[in-house]
């Protein structure tokens, strides 16, 4: 039986190097929005893209590569979280770093940079699960994939991260709100 | 015949939110939200929420990557 020829692993590399490069600044946002410091985040970029390159005969033709990239971010994060390093919990962001990732107009400027401080407040997994489904637009599969957790977590993180924002955001809970203690963990 | 009032659900509701329903579903949302006021205040302020979470981090998006980012990528080509 004649198989069918290969497409050149030249070319195959191009286009998957092309699909990185055009991923790059979703993954450089979550990372962001992981860490809440912009260096931070780029480093995080840096070793999280040199695994991926290390590990790219394990992307499959039919996966999502922005799951894949912030599946590893996430995971290099996590690993980082538990040395240590780059404590993703970093909850006094910056108001230059906060000012230089969202586009601002003069009548959203003091909304947007309450409720991104706010989002930034919030324990890693609701932020996480906010950033990926509300901000990101990430299916809840896709999401689920990333946290590595079933979907009716993302459901549950994602309903009770919203209400805690909100609670936030309108001052009724000034302390920490009473919330998954076990999941901030991870 | 009567017709049966059709059940929205919590995850409807999430849903909506999230803007994640087809034309039909969110139809029905929204119906059973213009009988339910309070409820519907709930929702609306969790909508609003919604879209101004979608501008967050709006700037990363247009500006340009760092080159040691994209060397950490020539890797793949050479």
């Amino acid at each position: 039986m004649i198989k069918p020829p290969q497409e050149p692993i030249t070319a195959s590399l191009a286009d998957l190097h092309q699909a990185l490069v055009e991923e790059l600044p979703h993954l450089r946002r979550f990372a962001f929005f992981l860490l809440g410091n912009r260096d931070k985040a780029d480093d995080l970029v840096q070793e999280s893209l040199a695994r991926a390159v290390a590990n790219v005969g394990k992307l499959r033709p039919d996966s999502n590569i922005r799951a894949w990239l912030f599946t590893i971010a996430r995971n290099v994060s996590r690993n980082d979280a538990r040395r240590g390093r780059r404590n993703p919990v970093d909850q006094h962001p910056e108001a230059g770093d906060i000012e230089s990732v969202t586009r601002q107009n003069q009548d959203a400027t003091v909304e947007l940079r309450q409720l991104q401080t706010t989002l930034l407040s919030l324990p890693l997994v609701f932020r996480q699960t906010l950033y990926l489904c509300a901000i990101e637009g990430m299916s809840y599969e896709d999401a689920a994939a990333v946290l590595d957790v079933p979907i009716g977590t993302i459901r549950s993180r994602l309903a009770r991260g919203r209400a805690m924002l909100q609670q936030r955001l309108d001052g009724k809970a000034p302390g920490d709100i009473k919330g998954d203690s076990k999941g901030d963990k991870q | 015949m009567v017709e049966r009032p059709k059940k929205v659900s919590s995850a409807d509701l999430q849903d909506f939110i999230e803007g994640r329903l087809t034309a039909d579903r969110e139809a029905m949302v929204s119906d059973y939200l213009r009988r339910n006021p309070s409820e519907a205040k709930r929702v609306d302020t969790l909508r609003q929420q919604a879209a101004r979470l979608r501008q967050l981090g709006s700037t990363m998006l247009d500006e340009p990557v760092p080159d040691q980012l994209l060397d950490v990528l020539k890797k793949l080509r050479n």
